[in-house]
């Protein structure tokens, strides 16, 4: 027994015994150290892609140890995917693609999964990318894709049976019914409604005082002008229309603001309601 | 038998752990990973490591020299200055880096606007035996400083001892003394003439500052709420909460026109200043950078 312990030991490579040394520091809790071992282990192995990439791959463990996401990336592009197994390729395509997710990329996050999808990795990266890939989406208010993905998802689970698949493509529906999905105003209808009568594009985005406040405004300037049109106050009711234009073009232009601050706040409400939802189907499927 | 081969493997494991334990410190391994770090724009890693590396008490006078050097340099390139002055001020006299360290160590402290520091760093050393243009680059950088602290007194001093060979310096030498003519003859402007000259024909004080199209603007925005002030207590009366409204707006107006050209004076100062003072800060750079290159 202490024949076998000792020669693994004695044969085992050197990059074993760094990784080892790397993984005893991560384990203690001490990233920063744990991360300097690990990028160690990179230098040493330039001529060894595939040892290089999973050094590379813990160190950016340590990183999200530490909440730094947004050095993830940048780590993990060093990593030559065209010298990695599809596995590994895959491994890399999807910590970059979660790091841009936490640090709030989801564009790029999206582009990342988007390759890694049509790669051979394991049925667990496969299952964390999909929805990992549907969570990107739902951030994108891509949520008929990314009901679509999920769905497509289902029909290619490994051991599951057909009534087990119909009951998740039914949860999935319900996931992502209509009552569950904000239905986003359009700002160029609001637009379109206050040039034609000030005040209206508020109201259909929901904020009727505002609406109320610039009807008010534009007509009371215009019965300012008028007004002074029959006291012969010329230049005054020359002031009345410039003030009487600022407050339409400013009725109008406000709807921008308020149609996007209207639609991030429904959509950020519904991706956390349906990111509980996904979490616990997820639960499901172990 | 058997016993005794175990017995000779253990022996032989146990060596060779004891000589893996002990592998000596190899400076340029180290840096070289260093370097690796740096290139791979691992910061933080690359100071973590470096600052370790200075605490290993394997490490000689010279290599902790080189270390600091190479740590000092990095973090002048992040633009962090505290860090840069502090890492070069530990490189030693005997160094073969010193002097570009001494060099970056002032550019750092004057980039921190610690510029007595900065001085006071230049003036440590005398570089005569070194060559006139390592002595016409320290007299560069300090009468440098000098303009920024507008010590001018000191700057004609020290541009009387200015005879380096070298064409880069020299040309950035000539562009600094046209800065130090800039300055001498930006003109002292007064914010109360500002104030006095809006408030007898509104926006006059800022054609003074300089500030030409905020002066246009402001003329015809006082002079306007002055028509309609006017117009409205002709037609309307002065009781009248229109020639109120009007009047009270034009007092506003007017009032914050006078204050804007005073306060104006002292705005358009600092941008002028503040222009000269980065390009002499460049000029400090430059020939350093190029020198030491």
């Amino acid at each position: 027994m202490a024949f076998i312990f000792l020669s693994t030991s004695c044969f085992s490579s050197p990059h074993d015994t760094l990784f080892a040394f790397a993984d005893q520091l991560y384990q203690q809790k001490q990233y920063s150290d744990a991360s300097i071992a690990f990028e160690r282990i990179a230098f040493q192995s330039f001529e060894n892609e595939e040892t290089k990439c999973i050094a590379l791959l813990k160190k950016s463990e340590c990183l999200k140890a530490t909440e730094k996401y947004e050095l993830i990336n940048t780590v993990l592009c060093r990593c030559n995917l065209n010298a990695l197994s599809d596995s590994l390729k895959a491994q890399v395509y999807f910590e970059r693609a979660l790091s841009c997710y936490l640090s709030k990329n989801f564009k790029l996050s999206k582009e990342l999964l988007q390759p890694l999808l049509s790669l051979n990795s394991t049925p667990e990266l496969d299952k964390a990318a999909v929805l990992l890939y549907s969570l990107t989406l739902n951030e994108l208010r891509e949520w008929q894709s990314s009901k679509i993905n999920m769905l497509q998802y289902i029909k290619r689970i490994p051991c599951i049976d057909e009534a087990k698949k119909a009951e998740l493509t039914e949860e999935i529906n319900a996931v992502y019914s209509t009552k569950n999905i904000p239905k986003e105003k359009s700002l160029k209808k609001a637009r379109v409604l206050s040039t034609l009568f000030p005040g209206a594009g508020q109201t259909y985005l929901g904020k009727v005082g505002r609406g109320a406040l610039n009807l008010s405004l534009v007509a009371l300037s215009g019965v300012f002008v008028y007004a002074n049109i029959l006291q012969e106050v010329y230049l005054a009711a020359a002031s009345g229309v410039y003030l009487t234009e600022a407050f339409y073009i400013g009725n109008i232009n406000q709807n921008t603001r308020i149609c996007k601050i209207r639609n991030d706040k429904k959509s950020i409400s519904a991706n956390n309601n349906i990111r509980i939802k996904l979490a616990a189907f997820n639960a499901q499927l172990k | 038998m058997r016993t005794r081969i175990l017995l000779s493997l253990v022996f032989v494991l146990i060596a060779s752990g004891i000589k893996a334990q002990h592998t000596p410190f190899d400076i340029t391994k180290e840096s070289d990973f260093l370097f690796y770090l740096e290139g791979n724009l691992q910061h933080e890693d690359f100071d973590n490591y470096g600052d370790k590396l200075l605490q290993n008490p394997e490490i000689t006078a010279a290599q902790k020299d080189t270390l600091n050097f190479v740590i000092g340099i990095s973090n002048f390139q992040r633009k962090r200055f505290e860090q840069s002055a502090r890492y070069l001020s530990y490189v030693s006299d005997s160094s073969a880096f010193f002097i570009k360290s001494y060099f970056y160590k002032a550019i750092s402290f004057t980039e921190l606007k610690d510029y007595k520091k900065a001085y006071g760093v230049l003036n440590e050393y005398d570089f005569l035996s070194l060559g006139e243009n390592f002595n016409g680059l320290k007299i560069h950088e300090q009468t440098g400083i000098a303009l920024l602290m507008r010590d001018y007194a000191a700057f004609d001093t020290l541009i009387t001892n200015f005879n380096a060979t070298d064409t880069l310096l020299q040309s950035e030498h000539a562009l600094q003394m046209s800065y130090a003519k800039k300055l001498q003859s930006l003109k002292r402007r007064s914010p109360v003439v500002a104030g006095g000259l809006s408030a007898i024909i509104p926006g006059l004080g800022l054609v003074y500052s300089g500030n030409n199209g905020q002066a246009l603007s402001s003329f015809i925005r006082v002079t306007a709420l002055g028509a309609l002030s006017i117009e409205s207590l002709s037609k309307l009366g002065p009781a009248s909460p229109q020639f109120i409204a009007f009047a009270s707006l034009f007092s506003f107006f007017y009032i914050g026109n006078i204050w804007g050209s005073a306060l104006s004076v002292q705005i358009r100062q600092n941008e002028q200043t503040k222009e000269l003072d980065h390009n002499i800060m460049v000029g400090l750079h430059i020939p350093v950078d190029k020198l030491f290159q």
